[in-house]
């Protein structure tokens, strides 16, 4: 691969590293998905930068496939599982515990 | 109790549908203990979500907080079935969301009254492209807007 000074690449280069076309890539920039700059015409990319939004794009398809086999009722089991005597955790964390500091914090 | 945050999924974030749901730790509290105020709503809220085929999540950060509000108001052994029995689906915060969050309040351009959690979770949620959470939390869904 090659790279540029100061840590630059080309759309070419970053189209490999990316496993995408080198239109998408440029999509990618237009649309500032993708940070880049231009020299002299052409797009520059940090190879940081590009490495990052892979690592986004393959964080994301992970987390949509870990969403497609998820269980669709997950928490069925865990509704109404205890009593608190009477806790508005509306209004915030600390507002719910001292909610309780009369009953279950004693 | 539910809110869009955006109707737009990034593409920069991977093809995340649209019908996936982030629930933060006062939904789950609201959800499990029968005698909060929002419990109720919260049923009502999570059947019409689950009936309305929406994918649920939560984050570690999320599940690790109601633990400990429902392990204090619940007590330990229904904190500890609860955790047994929770089988939604659980996202890790990366070390880019904790930073995000920290920045936030750091430089003060988060809302008034944000917890570093929600900090993180607004980051967390830009970064997954999800635009629909489920709390009960009245801070944090003005936070949403």
């Amino acid at each position: 691969m090659a790279e540029q000074v100061g840590g630059l690449i080309t759309v070419s280069d970053t189209a490999k590293l990316l496993g995408r076309s080198t239109e998408q890539v440029r999509r990618y920039l237009r649309e500032g998905e993708l940070p880049g700059r231009r020299l002299g015409g052409q797009w520059f990319i940090d190879r940081g930068d590009a490495e990052a939004f892979l690592l986004r794009r393959r964080e994301g398809s992970d987390f949509e496939r870990r969403l497609t086999y998820s269980d669709p009722d997950p928490l069925r089991d865990v509704i109404a599982i205890g009593g608190s005597g009477g806790g508005d955790i509306a209004a915030g964390r600390s507002s719910y515990l001292c909610s309780l500091a009369g009953d279950n914090l004693g | 109790m539910t809110t869009d945050r955006s109707p737009v999924a990034d593409s920069a974030h991977g093809e995340v549908p649209r019908d996936v749901t982030f629930v933060d730790a006062s939904a789950l509290v609201a959800l499990a203990d029968r005698d909060d105020v929002s419990h109720a709503a919260a049923v009502t809220a999570y059947r019409d979500l689950v009936g309305g085929g929406f994918r649920l999540f939560t984050t570690d950060l999320a599940l690790a907080a109601a633990h400990e509000l429902i392990a204090v108001a619940l007590g330990q052994e229904v904190a500890r079935s609860w955790l047994a029995h929770c089988n939604i689906l659980v996202q890790r915060i990366a070390p880019a969301d904790l930073e995000e969050g920290r920045r936030a309040i750091e430089e003060g351009w988060s809302a008034e009254g944000a917890t570093l959690a929600d900090t993180i979770h607004l980051a967390v949620l830009d970064r997954l492209g999800v635009t629909d959470v489920f709390a009960v939390d009245r801070a944090f869904l003005a936070m949403l807007g």
